[in-house]
């Protein structure tokens, strides 16, 4: 099965994680100055690209940690793991993603 | 067999895997932040436990365990009916730490025990992790999914091996009949 590398407890089965959204999306400073629409685009608009894609991860049956993930959207792979607050790696530091 | 009528002591016999349900301890979830030496120490002074930082391990210290949750969370167990006192003494030694956290979770879990040369065969069909005695040997311990319900794994005794599996008192009658039906196979008829 898939194997996910928890920053915490180390390689466990995906079946143990949870999945949230994407990552590192900045929340306004000031709420109450955005229109609907840019109210909606904070909301519910999400990126969805081919290809390598930042997303928070739980180990829901583990250490009930988030955490972050490069995730390639065509392979499915798991390209790196890191903490909360933590930068994502540099792409060139990657294995290369299959196809 | 309901989870009542399971042996409370393990049975005399050169059985390949046995099945007990352990008696009550006290179980606290200590949370805290390992990075200020402080915070470990007065935890060792109050409990007398060194608090694993290296993740899916416990430690023993005189009748009391500490069991890594968490990068930041573990559980104390203890023996029973201490959980008081047990409380006490660390938020004493601990005073005004706004990080510091104690739960009584003494009856949030079943604890059974599996024991016996098969043990790591019948615990194997049920979880996704690698019991092997490389992967999971001295003092490991996992939360992870057993049977598709939630559980801590604790490799209690390296040698035997015996296992301690920790579930949610709502799945106990659950876990006990998967696991049985999981020892079949390895149980002479009678």
């Amino acid at each position: 099965m898939h194997i996910i590398q928890c920053p915490y407890c180390g390689p466990r089965e995906e079946v143990e994680f949870t999945y949230g959204g994407q990552a590192h999306i900045a929340r306004p400073e000031n709420p109450e100055a955005l229109d609907d629409a840019q109210w909606a685009d904070v909301l519910f608009m999400r990126d969805n690209p081919k290809g390598i894609f930042a997303e928070r991860w739980m180990h829901a049956a583990g250490c009930r940690r988030w955490f972050n993930a490069l995730r390639h959207t065509v392979s499915h792979q798991i390209l790196a793991t890191y903490r909360m607050g933590e930068a994502p790696p540099a792409p060139d530091t990657l294995e290369e993603a299959s196809r | 067999m309901t989870v009542d009528t399971l042996p409370s002591r393990p049975q005399a016999s050169a059985a390949a895997v046995t099945l007990e349900r352990l008696a009550l301890r006290t179980t606290l979830n200590l949370r805290g932040d390992p990075a200020d030496a402080g915070f470990l120490d007065a935890v060792k002074q109050a409990t007398g436990l060194t608090l694993p930082t290296d993740a899916n391990t416990w430690t023993e210290g005189g009748s009391r365990r500490a069991v890594w949750l968490g990068p930041d969370e573990w559980l104390v167990v203890a023996p029973d009916d201490t959980a008081e006192a047990l409380e006490q003494a660390v938020r004493t030694a601990r005073g005004g730490d706004p990080w510091l956290s104690v739960t009584n979770v003494s009856h949030n879990s079943t604890v059974f025990r599996l024991a016996g040369p098969a043990a790591r065969m019948v615990l194997a069909k049920a979880t996704p992790i690698d019991l092997h005695p490389r992967a999971f040997g001295a003092n490991a311990c996992a939360q992870t999914v057993l049977a598709r319900t939630r559980a801590l794994i604790l490799l209690a005794e390296a040698q035997a091996p015996a296992f301690e599996v920790w579930v949610r008192n709502s799945f106990a009658q659950y876990t006990a009949d998967w696991l049985e039906d999981a020892m079949l196979e390895y149980q002479s008829p009678p």
